[in-house]
């Protein structure tokens, strides 16, 4: 191998990760704040995926750059309003963590399926963020993924800044480490709760707007990178920050060479048979975080 | 100021409080004693809108607490410290404080407060960047005090405020308290031991088996005899 | 006197249960369709109460039954088509397969908390299919999979002779209420023994239960093989009966309309997960007609049922009697 393809298919395990990581943090800071998983949430990157494309290239044909402000932005607020809508009200009944599971996977089940109803079975395809490879010498790399790299890497350090310097984003941290803690202090606790549904939506949109234009527009497309980002959380620990960040680059890297190596298909199930050996040594996860 | 008209709570099929009345006037420092368990801390939960009564009402600054959010009943000024301080651990001491001052009302005295509560309490100045899981205990409960006091509280509800400190620490702690009362904020605490609460206190109440059985000014309280017997022993 | 009237409510009920499926067949021979939709009340019947068993009765928040419902299949499947192995031996095969990989997988998993255990066993089932489409047409040689189209041509069962085949149902039919009620009868005495009356002293007064020596982990560990097994046996008979197993039945929907059929009965509720099998599988097919809307509807009645009906059809009369006192009580409080 030379160090062009070494470069190569480092920059896309980096890339790759940082995506998934969009994924996983949308999870881990739903979950840390509200102590809810959202097994929907791959439904939330699908129908990002889906909304960009029928406003573009699929019926509307707007302009690609007003698309994906605005395809955030519903997506942010469907989050918000998903968690009071659905979530919320079952906080009141006995044993609502099981309950909470079943339901979002019903949402997941129905979301799933209105895709299918709506947009049918065929793929579809999104635009690339960027037309065309950048060249230096005999070293080329797609421009959509300098694109992808960028800005998934930008979006993490937003919501690092975010979570750390705001006051809301405190605010959100807060709740997370002590719900008792937060209400005492006079947090909006409900209006947290929501809003951390929001971001996680917002972070879906992100991901499906990037990865769409590879993988193409499918309605079971969410899972693939969900499912990925549940391992990511299951080996870097539920909540640990630094964990699932390190799993999710090395996850991916790993992906990504064996990809290369072995070929075909084995993304995902690279990720399960690693999820599944890690276990087997380390039944704490990666980091003893369980 | 705040008046609480009989209540009664059950934890499941337990009744934990019967028909409990309590009253503190504006500007007042009452204190509730009775042995662990009979219901004192669930009784200032109830006051404070976190847990919600089978029947009666609690009336702060004459609007009734029942439906309220936790939001509003802290930003109408009624402050919760709760026994276990529900600090947030992984934030600093300053950080702590500063979530303290998030409602609407504390946001704009922010800094004013803040420097009120290192007055009180200098040694949490110096711990300022520390993270709250590392603090000692006594140090824990004034990081507590402290962040109910950056809400800009009219009335401070505490649970146990020296329970598990060191002597002299009780004597600073009920000092701080007293200093925060002479500014006019109504203090409403929950001790188990007597000694120096009741020396600070106008009223005094003793709660046992989730009854009230002695209420009245504090120095007619030694030497009334259900006080002795309930919370002397004696 | 109370009770046994109430075990001989419970046996009655099973008797005429057993006496009404055993002559179903006679007005329904001719109509294949229905036949086949009884088999598949039958065959989710097992799974769904095996799944019972370590859902609700060990309270195992295990998410990844069906992984060995398929295991059971493909095994039995790749080993009739491949090797020629008789489907009973498969099937025998099949269970032990799945029981030894979920004891396997069981081992580090079991001793996670709940909601990591949910995860886990769920990537572990959704991404189970991959795996079955990489070993697919063309991937590995001399071997395949199936892929996504799934595992064809598997063999139908020989009994003394006697090979089934699809153009008579009835045989089938008999063979597969024959399993149905060994396996719901062993599931019955698994609840009734030892093992069974741990779980419920450990669900009901778990500090108790603990202090008197009971060791949660190894009754885990032991039903959640016992479960995989019968998932397993189940998966390789259901890969017979239909001559071919696919990747489809570790999907989504099938994920939920099993669960749905354990929740339908109450978790954790014998024999509600075997009747829930029935109710369920006959409102997915009333459904059928609508296409695409029927996965729509399905999905909202598990949003519904999770919400009103927590412990399935067990709870409506609960349900009812809070109802009820939440319109007593707030009369009450006004008297006040």
């Amino acid at each position: 191998m030379n160090v062009e393809t070494l470069i190569n298919l480092l920059l896309a395990g980096i890339t790759l990760g940082a995506v998934y990581l969009l994924m996983a943090m949308g999870l881990t800071l739903v979950y840390g704040v509200t102590k809810v998983f959202n097994y929907a949430q791959g439904s939330f990157f699908s129908w990002g995926g889906y909304l960009a494309w029928y406003l573009s290239v699929g019926y509307l044909n707007w302009n690609y750059w007003i698309v994906i402000p605005i395809t955030v932005l519903a997506l942010f607020l469907f989050g918000m309003l998903f968690e009071k809508a659905i979530v919320l009200p079952l906080r009141r009944f006995p044993g609502w963590d099981f309950t909470v599971i079943i339901v979002t996977l019903g949402c997941a089940l129905v979301l799933d399926n209105l895709i299918l109803v709506t947009f049918g079975p065929l793929s579809k395809s999104t635009p690339h963020l960027a037309e065309g490879t950048f060249t230096f010498g005999e070293f080329a790399i797609a421009k959509h993924d300098v694109i992808m790299f960028v800005v998934a890497i930008a979006m993490l350090g937003l919501l690092g800044l975010f979570l750390s310097k705001t006051r809301i984003g405190m605010a959100l941290r807060a709740v997370s480490q002590d719900n008792m803690g937060a209400r005492i202090v006079g947090l909006p606790v409900n209006t947290l709760y929501s809003l951390s549904f929001g971001i996680a939506a917002i972070l879906s949109a992100v991901a499906a707007i990037l990865l769409a234009p590879r993988t193409l527009l499918y309605p079971l497309v969410g899972w693939t990178t969900i499912l990925k980002a549940f391992v990511v959380i299951v080996l870097g620990g539920l909540g640990n920050i630094k964990g699932t960040v390190i799993a999710s680059f090395a996850l991916s890297i790993v992906e990504i060479f064996a990809t290369y190596l072995i070929g075909g298909i084995w993304g995902l199930p690279i990720f399960l048979i690693l999820m599944v050996a890690i276990l087997v040594f380390k039944p704490k996860g990666l980091f003893g975080a369980w | 100021m705040l008046k609480v008209n009989n209540i009664n709570f059950f934890y499941g099929e337990v009744q934990v409080l019967t028909n409990v009345s309590l009253e503190v006037n504006e500007g007042g420092f009452v204190a509730i004693f009775g042995p662990n368990g009979h219901g004192k801390s669930t009784l200032l939960k109830v006051i404070c809108g976190l847990l919600r009564p089978v029947s009666g009402s609690v009336e702060y600054d004459g609007k009734t607490v029942g439906g309220l959010r936790t939001q509003d009943i802290v930003n109408a000024g009624l402050v919760y410290v709760p026994e276990d301080r529900h600090l947030f651990p992984e934030m600093t001491v300053l950080e702590n404080l500063k979530m303290g001052a998030y409602c609407k009302n504390a946001r704009a005295t922010e800094s004013e407060n803040l420097d009120y509560v290192f007055h009180l309490f200098p040694k949490l100045e110096r711990l300022s960047k520390q993270v709250a899981s590392s603090l000692s205990g006594g140090e824990g409960r004034m990081l507590a005090i402290g962040r109910g006091l950056m809400s800009n509280p009219r009335f401070l509800a505490i649970d146990e405020p020296s329970f598990g400190l060191a002597p002299n620490l009780r004597v600073d702690v009920f000092k701080a308290i007293n200093e925060i009362r002479e500014r006019g904020v109504s203090i409403l605490l929950v001790e188990q031991s007597t000694s120096i609460a009741s020396d600070y206190a106008d009223r005094v109440y003793v709660l046992e088996d989730g009854k009230v059985v002695f209420e009245g000014d504090s120095d007619q309280a030694l030497s009334s005899e259900v006080f002795r017997k309930v919370c002397l022993g004696i | 006197m109370v009770n046994t009237l109430k075990t001989m409510n419970k046996s009655l009920l099973a008797i005429g249960a057993v006496v009404v499926l055993s002559i179903l067949p006679i007005f329904f021979h001719s109509d294949s369709y229905v036949m086949n939709v009884l088999m598949l009340c039958l065959i989710w019947g097992v799974v769904a109460a095996s799944w019972d068993l370590i859902l609700g009765y060990a309270s195992v928040f295990s998410f990844g039954h069906l992984s060995f419902f398929a295991i059971g299949g493909y095994t039995s499947g790749l080993l009739g088509v491949y090797l020629g192995v008789p489907p009973w031996i498969g099937m025998l095969i099949g269970g032990i397969a799945a029981a030894f990989i979920g004891i396997l997988v069981g081992i580090p998993c079991l001793r996670l908390k709940g909601m990591y255990l949910a995860i886990v066993t769920f990537s572990i089932q959704f991404v189970l299919p991959t795996i079955i489409v990489m070993t697919g047409p063309g991937m590995i040689k001399s071997f395949n999979s199936g892929g996504t189209f799934g595992l064809q041509r598997i063999p139908p069962p020989v009994l003394f002779g006697y090979t089934f085949t699809k153009s008579e149902l009835v045989p089938w039919y008999y063979l597969t209420l024959v399993l149905f009620l060994v396996f719901v009868y062993a599931i019955y005495r698994i609840i009734r023994s030892p093992v069974g009356l741990a779980f419920i002293a450990l669900r009901d007064a778990e500090p108790l239960a603990k202090n008197l020596g009971i060791d949660e982990y190894r009754y885990k560990l032991l039903v959640f093989g016992i479960s995989s097994f019968i998932a397993g046996v189940m998966g390789a008979y259901y890969a017979h009966y239909f001559a071919m197993i696919s990747p489809a039945t570790l999907g989504l929907e099938v994920f939920l309309i099993v669960l749905l059929m354990v929740l339908f009965g109450g978790l954790g509720v014998f024999p509600g997960a075997a009747i829930g099998a029935f109710v369920v599988t006959l409102i997915n097919e009333a459904l059928r007609p609508l296409l695409e809307w029927r996965l729509v509807i399905l999905g909202a009645i598990v949003i519904f049922v999770m919400i009103f009906m927590p412990k399935g059809v067990a709870g409506i009369p609960e349900l009812l009697g809070q109802v009820y006192r939440r319109f007593l009580g707030t009369k009450e409080l006004r008297k006040n």
